[in-house]
């Protein structure tokens, strides 16, 4: 018989409408992989077993009574801790929140709930999600299913190591400078996120109000595709939240993208990516060069001060969002997150406001160059995910921060706010996953979806799973 | 033109946190936060250089709708 935590999104729709297995059969097979793994991997940081099952069974009894059902009816989902969730803990990874218990979901599980979707549990997130290796965290680092000695990357990491483990079909994720993608393509995974204001933040502990982000992650676009669809529209309860009519983005998966324009930089994204990445990326993109997209080499200007703006926006931001307790709790915080609230004291008000300006400079440039292409590819990070506790790389003879590394190709789509999708398209000599990062014009995530669709129906780097 | 710069000194730090932001640093902790900061700030003023005149800031105020509209 198939194991049952290895289908995807549709086919356990239709196998749930046609009487193969239950919501009921298939829950349990989840709790039975966490139960078995999370130990192991430390994602789960709250397994909602009974309440779980209940949803389970009230999903099932809906399909018995053959109404009409909403469209996550019985899939098996669970949260980045950084939502809240009604009832149910939820602590930003910290010790600061480790009693929280809110009264409301997150706008987003709340939609996601309204659509059928089960909630297995709280997954582990680096710290308030200051940080994209998910090491910081109270509950301990969270550990890459290829290789436990690896960070998972983050700060989404639960939900990165979750889905590759398959101890879930899908998660929430949010992403300030990379914290859905870094985590997807640390742990071989398709993680998108949207354009800024298009999934509602209300309800997700801020690390940064203009550049956080929340997304699906997943083991395929097309599974993101289906999360997207129930994620996404108008939130009067976040002031960011966009008007913009949601499409229908599983029909727009058509995977023709024949004619479509994708440019590649010449600089910056390629410069300091390990050589292995570059090869492989490179060989994603001939994929889609034989399915009738065209390359087109481009120039982003301005992109290498990047870094330097989102730096000082994120250390202003957190620090503003934390000075209220942040006095009175310095002591349960980790000492790398404190230590980035204490810093961000030190930025100058002129200095914000300049890394602000730099965001449409950067936004100009990259607008002017989405006249001319459809798209942007890039390796989705520099490097692999490395071991837990290396601090420093060497990149094509380039020492640096894995800390500043990491972040490099993802943190400058979220100063631009558009829409980018990381998708798994080979693995290092050590056996660590490698991405491609696809970026879009702004709410064009029926676009980038289907570019990686197109990508997935010709390769099969997305369903290669870790041996536990 | 390159915008000048200074090095930001220990003192400085201390003063910040003392006297500004209502924090104490311990002797260790004033010395790792100079040297991360300076790294940053040399990151930061390069912005002050690139051509950001007539730009506005991306931030945006939403005036608030009273509840009759």
């Amino acid at each position: 018989m198939t194991d049952l935590t290895s289908y995807g999104v549709l086919d356990l729709l239709n196998g749930y409408k046609n009487g193969d297995f239950s919501p009921v059969e298939v829950t349990k097979s989840y709790l039975d992989r966490i139960d078995k793994y999370n130990d192991t991997l430390n994602a789960f940081v709250l397994v909602n077993k009974d309440e779980a099952l209940k949803q389970a069974q009230d999903a099932e009894a809906a399909y018995n009574s053959r109404t009409s059902t909403p469209s996550l009816l019985g899939i098996p989902l669970a949260h980045k801790d950084l939502y809240s969730t009604a009832n149910i803990r939820s602590t930003a990874g910290s010790r600061v929140l480790k009693d929280h218990v809110p009264t409301e979901d997150a706008t987003s599980i709340a939609l996601l709930t309204s659509h059928g979707a089960i909630n297995l549990g709280k997954l582990n997130t680096h710290e308030f999600a200051y940080g994209p290796t998910n090491e910081q965290s109270m509950f301990g680092s969270c550990l890459n299913p290829w290789n436990t000695e690896y960070f998972s990357g983050g700060s989404s990491g639960g939900s990165g190591a979750a889905v590759a483990a398959s101890l879930c079909l899908g998660a929430t994720g949010s992403d300030t400078g990379g914290s859905i993608r870094i985590p997807s393509a640390c742990c071989g995974i398709t993680g998108l996120k949207p354009t800024y204001g298009r999934i509602s933040r209300s309800g997700i502990v801020p690390l940064c109000w203009t550049m956080d982000h929340s997304g699906p992650m997943t083991r395929s676009a097309k599974d993101a595709a289906l999360m997207l669809q129930a994620m996404a529209g108008f939130d009067p309860k976040d002031s960011a939240s966009s008007q913009t009519v949601v499409p229908d983005y599983i029909n727009s998966l058509s995977g023709d993208i024949k004619g479509k324009k994708i440019g590649l930089p010449n600089r910056y994204f390629f410069d300091q990516a390990d050589e292995s990445i570059e090869e492989s990326v490179m060989q994603a993109l001939s994929v889609l060069e034989g399915l009738g997209a065209i390359l087109v080499p481009i120039d982003i200007k301005y992109i290498e001060h990047a870094a330097a703006a989102a730096l000082a926006i994120y250390l202003s931001e957190g620090t503003a969002f934390h000075d209220h307790g942040f006095n009175l709790n310095q002591s349960l915080y980790t000492d790398q997150v404190r230590g980035f609230l204490e810093l961000g004291n030190f930025i100058l008000a002129k200095d914000y406001i300049h890394a602000q300006r730099f965001r449409t400079l950067l936004g100009q440039e990259m607008a002017n160059l989405l006249d001319e292409v459809d798209y942007f590819a890039t390796p989705g990070l520099s490097l692999t995910a490395q071991k837990i506790g290396q601090e420093d790389i060497t990149i094509r003879g380039v020492d640096q921060t894995v800390f500043s590394a990491i972040l490099r190709n993802t943190e400058p789509f979220n100063l631009t706010g558009l829409p980018a999708i990381v998708m798994p398209c080979g693995f290092s000599n050590d056996g660590m996953p490698q991405s491609l990062q696809i970026v879009g014009r702004p709410f064009d995530e029926a676009g980038i979806l289907n570019v990686a669709h197109a990508y997935q129906e010709a390769s099969d780097w997305h369903l290669k799973k870790p041996i536990l | 033109m390159k915008t000048s710069r200074k090095i930001i000194s220990k003192e400085t730090i201390t003063g910040i946190a003392d006297e500004l932001a209502d924090f104490s640093l311990n002797r260790d902790e004033i010395d790792s936060r100079s040297a991360v900061m300076e790294g940053i700030l040399e990151n930061i003023t390069s912005l002050r250089d690139l051509p950001l005149k007539d730009i506005e800031p991306a931030l945006l105020y939403k005036p608030i709708k009273s509840k009759k509209g």
